[in-house]
């Protein structure tokens, strides 16, 4: 190598780094933040000059895990109770919408009835609507109908928000597997569903494992279905969040370790569907 | 064919009537109470309404915390099962609201305030309470209604007429505590600036003028919520514009907000602000207030939340707790005023359980439960007894830059302080927009431009 | 040769051979029970459509109604509030402001999420550690990562304009002042959401084959062209796909507004949905409220109408 191309590739690596760097400051720092938050008392919290040093505290997350009988009316494992609302209704939301998703989306690819768009951009159309429209008539229909305060009831209406993110991504995603492959199967005897199955499905992978992350993160975002449909029983964590909004305080540092604690399991299903995020369609297609 | 006709006959007598009962009324109609089966005896007993269950909705408020450990007691007492959920502030309210305008009667009892109440009670969401007040079967003996404060206890009340009417009429909500405004400031700060605690409006912006020569780079003289909120209007520039006589309405029932007093009350608060508070001041809200006071960058604050007090005063929260000092608000030219802001307690009319909810309720509003939870940290005492308890009058002894100032404000504070707003389910906008005329005027200085344009809006509004 | 006869030619031959080129052969007595398999697999799907639309028309019927929570019984007002809405300057200036919003948002958005992606398909230690940091902005709650920044963006108190401060730049207003709120709202918007872009974008551009990259590098393209080429209109339905979704939800936009500035100040963030927000929960006014939500999503539905015209071209240069 020349020193120009030595040069080159030298400066490209410094601005990659740069580049590398620079994203992970702008996301990571309100998160390190946010950690910092977590471990101070509330004096620091709200001192000035911000303070970077300080002495680490534990109580936020004591509080949080715990209870205490201080300010904050939470009971000794209330907010764990929330984290496992949060992961029965977002795990089942995804689990609901995958499986009657990524059928849906598969028989909007292959069945050529002229309609598929139309129904298809229905389903995406959920996510046009903002909550609010239908909020207030749903909790009417949930007291009727004995829905209000239940798993199945907050799942039901969390499908609003993952059946489009399922379908659509996925749809997305089937558009790059090849005809012929189904073909193929299909001549070997195999009916839509097995094709499915048996043949797109691993071709896929990481369109799905995309869609179910991003469905079950915005699915444990949410804020106002957890609000208005759910009750003492199946209270979600970003509804317990809030409660560091007192009438004349804010916990910022109960909420940051809140915060922090239920990102944890969002972490760990992240983590978890990584693997199957590695390496795309030469995978599969290379059987 | 006999029986239609006379079903067809009925069906019109009592449509006439309905048309006649509806005629002349529109939304005065006052909705009766929906008792419930009163209880053998003529005595009130607690276990009544054993058996049954109430669910609760509280706003995340330090009166929650200092309830929930006596609901057990309750329960022991009653036989009754009681669910609460507490929710923070605005979701909390968004949630009753659609329970309420679903009458799905979820929430039995719940945590409302006179603003909200106005738009509930004409909603016919609320159970009207003074026949369950009045009734000695359903409220203990010794509940003493009179004992609560007069103004306190009558910002509860309307005849559901819009714009009147308030201190009249039904019971519509229980207070279980209040706060109102007062001046909150550094004695140190002071001290160093050679500053009199100001008695009137001109005084203090001499003082935040005074106060900037001395302070330092990072801190400022002044601060007070200035977000385009009704509570700006509603509680605290609210509470001076009522000291130079300036109400929504005034005595003819114009909207009065642009009046030449009106006017002066504005662009001397604009001007203090612009001289005392940093560049941001215009949105604040109460936490940065409640922040940046504990934090030690101001040296008053403003016609602000006398709640405030137990987080200045708790050395683990604020930086400034060994030297804070309490002040009533400053005078107008009509004298000293505060607005209060009142927190209730209100029956769902849709409830199915009001027998048992009412005995919580009367339970909680007695003497005896209120000054167990003032003592935990309840404030403001809302019954004129209260202070006779020689334990919470210990409590708020060591409050303020010398002991018993913070209850001498609060008492004299107490005198002067009311709702002075029209009732009207329409009043949060109208106060916004008056809150907005102030905002804009913040940045463009057109104050009396803002204020006439806010006002011909409002009298749309409200008219 | 098009990245499809590429596949072909490296899948192997049983499939290739499998399939006819032209045309495809169906036995016709499967064609109906074909349908009809896939017509179930539809259903369930659908069925919650039909689901959803109870209320949503109840909503819709509201706004056509006079309805104050406080009066009871609502009487039928036909446009009236439509009309009302659009003779009032504030909500068209709610609408310009929201449209505004946007637009900024997909400019500032799509570019940067493209780029993103591409750092991070390489394969090198930067890379890697980034792909696994990208995640983190979307497990805070929008409401949460709001009322955080705005915390952190506080001009006189926070620590942004204190970081800035230490480098030399004068303190910012951010969301205090009328010219930088909206502005500051997309920089929150970003911080959320652009991972989500990234991720959807980095999905694809990991399912595009790298035979089809390396047999353009052997043929000689550079970087460029390999992009604008080739991963460029591979990825661009996923483009388009995140622009549907991030049109959707910056219209909608209101766990970052509402607890953040509350539309303020003045009314420089008080976007469509804050504004119906304030009319159904705050005004006791849920028939204007619906009115304004409703005139949101008929937006919405319009402009994604378009972008998915746009998706259905891209796909069709792909494959």
């Amino acid at each position: 190598m020349d020193t120009k191309q030595k040069l080159a590739r030298g400066s490209s690596k410094v601005g990659f780094t740069a580049a590398y760097v620079a994203i992970m400051t702008f996301l990571l720092f309100p998160i390190v933040w946010v950690l910092m938050m977590s471990f101070k008392g509330y004096d620091d919290v709200i001192a000035y000059p911000p303070k970077f040093v300080f002495e680490p505290t534990l109580a936020n997350y004591q509080s949080v895990l715990f209870g205490d009988t201080g300010s904050m009316s939470s009971g000794a494992g209330e907010f764990v109770g929330y984290l496992g609302n949060s992961l029965i209704v977002s795990l089942g939301a995804v689990a609901l919408s995958l499986l009657v998703g990524v059928p849906a989306a598969y028989a909007l690819m292959r069945n050529r009835i002229g309609k598929e768009d139309t129904i298809a951009f229905t389903f995406l159309s959920f996510r046009f609507a903002p909550e609010l429209m239908v909020i207030i008539p749903l909790y009417g229909i949930f007291q009727t109908m004995g829905l209000y305060d239940s798993y199945l009831g907050l799942i039901l209406s969390h499908q609003l928000i993952t059946i489009p993110l399922i379908i659509w991504i996925v749809r997305t995603f089937l558009q790059d597997v090849p005809v012929e492959i189904e073909e193929a199967a299909q001549i070997d005897g195999c009916g839509p569903l097995k094709t499915l199955w048996r043949i797109v499905l691993p071709v896929i992978r990481p369109g799905v494992a995309s869609a179910a992350i991003l469905a079950f993160i915005f699915s444990w975002n949410n804020l106002l279905m957890g609000l208005v449909l759910a009750g003492g029983r199946t209270q979600p964590v970003t509804v317990g969040i809030l409660q560091a909004i007192g009438f004349d305080q804010v916990r910022w540092g109960w909420m940051a370790a809140a915060a922090i604690v239920s990102a944890l399991p969002g972490m760990l299903v992240a983590l978890y569907m990584q693997k199957h995020l590695v390496k795309g369609l030469t995978m599969g297609v290379g059987k | 064919m006999h029986r239609r006709k006379l079903t067809a006959a009925a069906g019109v007598a009592v449509a006439a009537l309905a048309l006649t009962a509806c005629a002349g009324q529109g939304s005065t109609t006052t909705p009766s109470a929906d008792l419930p089966e009163l209880p053998d005896g003529a005595e009130y007993n607690p276990r009544a309404f054993e058996g049954e269950s109430i669910r609760l909705l509280f706003i995340e408020h330090p009166f929650v915390s200092t309830v929930e450990p006596l609901i057990p007691e309750f329960e022991a007492m009653t036989g009754i099962d009681v669910e609460i959920e507490v929710l923070a502030e605005q979701q909390g309210f968004d949630k009753l609201q659609a329970d309420l305008s679903n009458k799905a009667g979820n929430y039995d009892v719940f945590m409302t305030d006179p603003l909200h109440n106005w738009q509930y009670a004409a909603a016919g969401w609320l159970e009207p309470l003074e026949e369950y007040i009045a009734s000695e079967q359903l409220t203990a003996p010794g509940y003493d209604v009179d004992d609560f404060a007069p103004g306190i206890y009558g910002a509860g009340r309307w005849t559901l007429e819009p714009l009147q009417g308030i201190g009249e009429g039904s019971t519509w909500g229980l207070p279980i505590n209040f706060e109102s405004y007062n001046l909150t400031y550094r004695p140190s700060m002071f001290e160093a600036a050679g500053v009199e605690v100001p008695e009137t409006y001109e005084e203090l912006l001499d003082a935040v003028q005074k106060l900037n020569a001395s302070l330092p780079a990072d801190q400022y003289p002044i601060v007070t919520r200035f977000d385009r909120y009704w509570d700006l209007t509603y509680l605290t520039f609210g509470s001076m514009a009522q000291s130079y006589g300036v109400e929504l309405l005034d005595a003819d029932g114009n909207v009065a907000i642009a009046s030449p007093q009106g006017v002066e009350a504005a662009e001397l608060f604009l001007e203090i602000v612009k001289s005392g508070s940093p560049d941001d001041a215009a949105a604040f809200t109460w936490y940065e207030v409640l922040q940046g006071f504990a934090s030690g960058r101001f040296a008053i604050a403003f016609n602000e939340a006398d709640l405030f007090a137990p987080t200045y005063e708790n050395p683990d929260e604020s930086a400034v707790s060994d030297d804070v000092g309490y002040a009533m608000v400053p005078a107008g030219p009509k004298g000293r005023s505060t607005g209060a802001w009142i927190w209730q307690v209100s029956m769902n009319s849709a409830s199915k359980h009001k027998g048992a909810a009412w005995t919580f309720m009367q339970w909680l509003t007695s003497k005896e439960v209120l000054n167990e939870t003032h003592k935990a940290g309840n404030m403001n005492p809302v019954r004129l007894s209260a202070w006779e308890d020689a334990e919470l009058a210990a409590m708020v002894d060591e409050w303020g830059a010398e002991p018993g100032q913070y209850r001498e404000v609060l008492e004299g504070t107490a005198e002067i302080a009311g709702i002075r707003v029209p009732p009207h389910p329409e009043l949060t906008r109208a106060l916004d927009i008056w809150a907005e005329a102030l905002q804009k005027s913040y940045f463009d200085g057109n104050t009396e431009a803002n204020l006439q344009e806010a006002a011909a809006q409002i009298e749309r509004i409200l008219k | 040769m098009t990245p499809q006869h590429e596949l072909e030619a490296t899948m192997g031959d049983s499939a290739a051979a499998a399939a006819p080129r032209q045309g495809r052969r169906r036995r016709p007595g499967t064609r109906a029970s074909l349908k009809r398999t896939y017509t179930l697999m539809l259903m369930p799907a659908l069925l919650l459509v039909i689901g959803i639309m109870v209320p949503f028309a109840n909503g819709v019927w509201t706004s056509l109604t006079d309805k104050k929570s406080y009066v009871a019984g609502p009487s039928f007002a036909g446009l009236a509030n439509y009309i009302d809405l659009f003779t009032d300057p504030s909500f068209l200036r709610a609408l310009g402001r929201t449209t505004l919003y946007v637009v900024i948002v997909l400019a500032v958005q799509l570019p940067l999420a493209i780029i993103v992606a591409l750092l991070l398909a390489r394969s090198s230690a930067g890379s890697w550690i980034t792909r696994r940091v990208l995640v983190l902005p979307l497990l805070i709650p929008p409401i949460v990562a709001g009322l955080m920044w705005k915390t952190m963006l506080q001009p006189s108190a926070g620590v942004i304009n204190y970081l800035l401060g230490l480098v030399g730049i004068p303190p910012q207003p951010w969301l205090t002042d009328i010219a930088t709120a909206l502005p500051s709202v997309v920089l929150i918007d970003t911080w959320a959401f652009l991972p989500f872009s990234a991720l959807i974008i980095l999905a694809g551009l990991q399912s595009l084959p790298e035979e089809i990259k390396e047999a353009a590098q052997v043929d000689g393209a550079g970087p460029w062209a390999v992009f604008r080429h080739i991963s460029l209109p591979w990825i661009a339905p996923y483009v388009v796909l995140v622009a549907i979704f991030r049109v959707a939800d910056s219209f909608k936009q209101f766990d970052l507004v509402w607890p953040v500035t509350r539309g303020g100040p003045i009314d420089a963030t008080r976007l469509l949905h804050v504004m119906g927000y304030e009319e159904v929960f705050r005004f006791s006014s849920p028939a204007r409220g619906m009115a304004v939500i409703f005139v949101l999503w008929i937006l919405v539905y319009v402009v994604s109408t378009y972008l998915l015209k746009v998706w259905r071209r891209t796909i069709n240069t792909v494959g």
